[in-house]
C-alpha cells in the first residue's frame, strides 16, 4: 500500500507537468496518431496483395498490431521518461538522491517518470484495439480478452524490464546511447507476426531478445481463447527479465562510485 | 562562399574523427532491417503461393528497405537534428546573427557535411552487402541508376534540411518542437514509402503522393538505385522536389524571421 500511495504521488506530479505545456501536448497526441497511422497503413497496404501473413488474417494481424500500439503507448506513458533521465541521473551523480530514500531505489527510479501527456495515447490505442477486436470475424470469451489486456500490461512492464536492463550498461562502460539506438530499431520486429520469423532467429526473438513476445505471442494466446502455452510463456519472459534487472541493479550499484561530472 | 567550404570541411574532419558510433548503428540497423524484410516478403510471397511482385526480386525488396534506411541516417543525422531549435532555446543562436554569414547557409554547411560523410559510409557498406550478398538474385547498379540515385540524393538531403528548419524555427513560440520533427519522420515512413515501394500502393495514393514532397525522401532514390526509374520519372521527380525545396526554404526563412523579431536572446 504505501508503495501504491507513493506512484499515486507521481502520478499527481506527472499530471501537472503535463498541463503546463498544453501545445506540446497536442504535438505529442499528433506524432503518436502518425505512428499508429503508419503501422495500419503498412498492414492494410500488406493485406492488399496477399490474404494472409504467418497464418494470420487481416482481422487477426489488426487485433495484434492494434495489442502491439498499446503496449508501447503503455511504456511511453510510464516509463519512457525514465530512458531519458537514467543516463543523466547517472552521469551527474544524482543517482545519490535516489539512494538515500528509505524506499527500493529500483522502484524510486524506475516508476518515478510518468508522462502524462502520453496518457491520451493509452485512450486511442485502446479505441483502435476496441475497434479491430469489433471487427474480428469470430467471437471471443471474455475472459480470453481480460487475460490479453492482462498479459499486454504484462508486456510493457516487459518493455521496461528489457530497456532498462540496456541501460544500465553505463554501470561498466558509461554510456549507453549505442545500446539505446540499436533496440530503437530493433523493437520493429514486435511490431511483425512472430510466425514470419524462422529458425534461430524465431527462437532469440521468443526469449533472450523477447520483441516477439510484446504483442504477438499474446494475440497469439487471445486467438486461441487464452492459449495457456503463450501465456505462460509471456510470465515466464517476465519474470526472467525481472530477476536480470534487479541483478544488475545490485551489480551496478556496487560499481557506482558517485558523481562523474 | 570561403566560410562555406571552411564549415563544410570542418564538419567532414569532425566526422572523419569519431567514425565508430555511426559504423556500430549503422551495420546494426542494416543488419536488423534487412533480416527483419527477409523474413517479411518470403511470408508474404509464400501466403500469394510463391508469386512475387512484378519488377520485384525478394532480394530486391529487402535492398529496397535497406536503401530507404540508410537514406534516413543520410538526410538527418543525430547532432544537426534538433540544432536550430537548441540554438533557440539556449540563447546560442546570439553569436551567429552577429556573423557576417547568413544563419541558415552557416547550419546547411554543417549538414552538409555530416550527410556526405554518411553517404559515402552508408554506400560503401550498402554496396558490400549487395555485391557480396545479393548480387546473385539483383544486379548490381548501373551507371546512370548511380547517377540518378546521387542527384535524387543531393535534392532530399536539401529538402530535408528545409523542412526540419522550417519546423525548428517554431521553437521561438514553442517549449518542446522534438514532436513535431518525429511526427514528419513518421510521414515520411507512411507518404514516403520508407517501408514499403510506393508502387505496391493503391493507384489512387500513388497518384496523390506524387505530388508531394515524400516520395523524394525515401520511395524515388532507392527505385533509382535500382533501376526502376526511367529518366522521365526521374525528371518529373526531382522537378518535384526542388519546387517543395523552394517552398520550405521561403517558409523556413520567412518563420525565422517572425521569430528574430521576438527573439529575446536569453536563453533557457
Amino acid at each position: 500500500m504505501r508503495y501504491l500511495r507513493i506512484y499515486l504521488n507521481f502520478m499527481r506530479f506527472a499530471a501537472s507537468r503535463a498541463l503546463q505545456f498544453r501545445a506540446e501536448l497536442g504535438f505529442r497526441i499528433l506524432m503518436d496518431i502518425a505512428f499508429y497511422a503508419i503501422f495500419l497503413g503498412f498492414y492494410k497496404i500488406i493485406f492488399s496483395h496477399t490474404p494472409s501473413l504467418g497464418g494470420w488474417t487481416e482481422d487477426q494481424a489488426m487485433i495484434f498490431v492494434s495489442g502491439f500500439m498499446v503496449v508501447d503507448a503503455l511504456q511511453m506513458t510510464f516509463f519512457a521518461d525514465m530512458y531519458h533521465a537514467f543516463q543523466l541521473l547517472y552521469r551527474q551523480g544524482a543517482l545519490d538522491h535516489y539512494l538515500t530514500k528509505p524506499i527500493s531505489s529500483w522502484f524510486f527510479v524506475g516508476f518515478r517518470y510518468i508522462n502524462f501527456a502520453s496518457l491520451a495515447n493509452v485512450l486511442i490505442s485502446g479505441g483502435i484495439l476496441t475497434w479491430a477486436i469489433a471487427h474480428y470475424h469470430g467471437t471471443f470469451h471474455w475472459w480470453s480478452i481480460a487475460v490479453y489486456l492482462m498479459l499486454l500490461m504484462c508486456c510493457a512492464f516487459l518493455y521496461f524490464l528489457v530497456i532498462f536492463s540496456l541501460l544500465m550498461c553505463v554501470f561498466w562502460w558509461e554510456n549507453s546511447d549505442a545500446m539505446m539506438a540499436v533496440y530503437f530499431e530493433g523493437v520493429n520486429f514486435a511490431s511483425r507476426p512472430h510466425h514470419i520469423f524462422k529458425g534461430f532467429v524465431r527462437g532469440i526473438l521468443m526469449t533472450i531478445i523477447p520483441f516477439s513476445v510484446y504483442a504477438s505471442v499474446p494475440a497469439q494466446a487471445l486467438f486461441e481463447q487464452v492459449g495457456w502455452s503463450s501465456v505462460f510463456h509471456v510470465i515466464g519472459v517476465v519474470l526472467f527479465f525481472l530477476g536480470i534487472n534487479l541483478t544488475l541493479w545490485n551489480l551496478g550499484l556496487r560499481r557506482y562510485a558517485s558523481s562523474l561530472g | 562562399m570561403k566560410w562555406f567550404r571552411s564549415v563544410l570541411a570542418g564538419q567532414i574532419h569532425m566526422r572523419l574523427a569519431y567514425p565508430w558510433g555511426f559504423w556500430t548503428s549503422l551495420i546494426a540497423e542494416l543488419f536488423i532491417v534487412g533480416s527483419m524484410n527477409w523474413f517479411l516478403w518470403n511470408a508474404i510471397i509464400d501466403s500469394r503461393g510463391g508469386v512475387g511482385f512484378p519488377g520485384f526480386t525478394t532480394w530486391g525488396l529487402v535492398l529496397y528497405t535497406m536503401i530507404t534506411t540508410t537514406l534516413r541516417k543520410v538526410q538527418v543525422n543525430s547532432e544537426q537534428f534538433i540544432g536550430i531549435a537548441e540554438d533557440i532555446y539556449t540563447g546560442s543562436l546570439n553569436k551567429y546573427l552577429v556573423y557576417p554569414v547568413p544563419y541558415f547557409g552557416f547550419r546547411f554547411a554543417m549538414h552538409l557535411g555530416s550527410s556526405l560523410m554518411s553517404l559515402l559510409q552508408s554506400g560503401a557498406a550498402l554496396g558490400f552487402f549487395w555485391y557480396f550478398a545479393a548480387r546473385h538474385a539483383q544486379p548490381l547498379p548501373t551507371v546512370s541508376a548511380i547517377t540518378q540515385f546521387l542527384a535524387m540524393v543531393m535534392v532530399s538531403i536539401g529538402l530535408r534540411f528545409v523542412i526540419n528548419s522550417a519546423i525548428q524555427a517554431t521553437a521561438f513560440w514553442f517549449e518542446q518542437i522534438w514532436a513535431l520533427l518525429v511526427l514528419f519522420s513518421f510521414l515520411i515512413a507512411l507518404l514516403g514509402g520508407q517501408l514499403i515501394p510506393l508502387s505496391l500502393y493503391p493507384v489512387w495514393a500513388q497518384e496523390i503522393l506524387q505530388y508531394t514532397p515524400f516520395p523524394i525522401l525515401a520511395a524515388l532514390p532507392a527505385e533509382a538505385l535500382l533501376g526502376r526509374l526511367s529518366w522521365l520519372q526521374f525528371s518529373v521527380g526531382m522537378g518535384i522536389g526542388c519546387f517543395w525545396s523552394l517552398i520550405f526554404y521561403g517558409l523556413a526563412n520567412f518563420v525565422f524571421r517572425a521569430g528574430v523579431r521576438d527573439y529575446s536572446g536569453i536563453g533557457a
